[in-house]
């Protein structure tokens, strides 16, 4: 019986993104299915970890978090590589865009997970859910990020912003522009995470909004 | 500039939330301005302990365990108080659902002790 090595991953080097999620997808292949993975793993890395420490910044778990959100989406992109579709686009650097964005909406199904007690993404929300092509409407006021980080600042305690943070990450708009509000589970989660009560969460994020609120009405110029 | 209820605020300072790279970007805008900050502010290293991929599959799905040791309840009293200093904004589902929380954290308690 031939005894088959383990492919390194730098003999994958010449792949397309696309053919490494097709050969990472035979998985009756393991040593190449890990090896296209590895690779993968070695295009993508700084951008998948750059991503989760901004967002990720002030948590007070935060080497955890990215950590466990790092493995979770690497691991979903593993499981559900098969699913990609470039949709016709064969320039390299459009289908690098187009495996960002897929990482990025697959990063924030997994940071919600994390919020609603599930064990894992619904597989619908990672194979299928891309990201929106184009948004749809410009905003009214367009702040700056600069601003945005600043008026963050004037909130004192690191836990409320990141609570605030999460608060955004869940924003829906609702029924005439009002925002929706957060579903229990999210509530219950937060209030678990953070050691303390759904009650206080409700607080937490009123308080704190008005803080970022206010700042950004004071300095806002047109 | 409109007052802070205005739902366009929200939504704009989502958005901007979004192209900062502050949360997750949802559309092809917010990734491009996202990568372009990227460019811009690289992080400071990777970490040893993400660069094995291999241990990164034989692991599997991981989950968080240590919740933030950094919430009391004293701290809901802080902030009940703190509304009460500003003007009494706690409004009636908050403050509804502060007497609940608090009732089921003494029966918790009660129970307990009890046991």
């Amino acid at each position: 019986m031939e005894i088959v090595k383990p492919k390194e991953p730098d003999m994958l080097s010449a792949e397309t993104d696309e053919d490494l999620l097709v050969i990472m997808s035979i998985k009756d292949d393991t040593p190449a299915s890990h090896a296209a993975f590895n690779t993968f793993h070695a295009r993508y890395k700084l951008f998948l970890f750059e991503l989760l420490e901004r967002v990720c910044s002030s948590h007070p778990n935060k080497k955890e978090l990215v950590n466990t959100l790092f493995s979770n989406v690497l691991i979903s992109i593993y499981k559900y590589c098969h699913t990609f579709d470039a949709e016709g686009e064969t320039d390299p650097a459009q289908v690098r865009k187009k495996i960002s964005g897929w990482l990025a909406t697959i990063s924030r199904h997994e940071y919600k997970s994390q919020f609603t007690n599930a064990v894992e993404p619904k597989k619908e929300q990672l194979a299928y859910q891309r990201m929106i092509r184009s948004g749809t409407e410009k905003p009214k006021y367009d702040f700056g990020a600069a601003m945005v980080a600043k008026a963050f600042e004037q909130i004192p305690k690191e836990r409320d912003r990141d609570i605030l943070r999460t608060y955004w990450v869940f924003y829906e708009k609702g029924e005439k522009s009002q925002a929706k509000n957060m579903p229990d589970d999210v509530l219950n989660g937060m209030a678990e995470q953070y050691n303390t009560n759904k009650a206080n969460i409700r607080q937490i994020i009123s308080r704190t909004n008005k803080i970022v609120q206010e700042y950004l009405l004071a300095n806002y110029k047109i | 500039m409109n007052d802070k209820n205005d739902p366009d605020f929200e939504a704009s300072l989502h958005e901007a939330m979004k192209k900062a790279g502050f949360i997750f970007p949802e559309t092809e805008e917010d990734l491009d301005s996202v990568l372009a900050h990227m460019d811009k502010m690289r992080a400071s290293g990777f970490p040893a302990e993400l660069d094995d991929p291999e241990a990164i599959l034989r692991n599997g799905r991981l989950t968080l365990n240590s919740p933030v040791d950094d919430g009391t309840d004293a701290e809901v009293e802080e902030n009940l108080a703190r509304a009460a200093r500003e003007g009494g904004e706690i409004n009636e589902e908050v403050s509804e659902q502060m007497k609940k929380d608090r009732k089921r954290a003494d029966d918790e308690h009660n129970d307990r002790t009890a046991g």
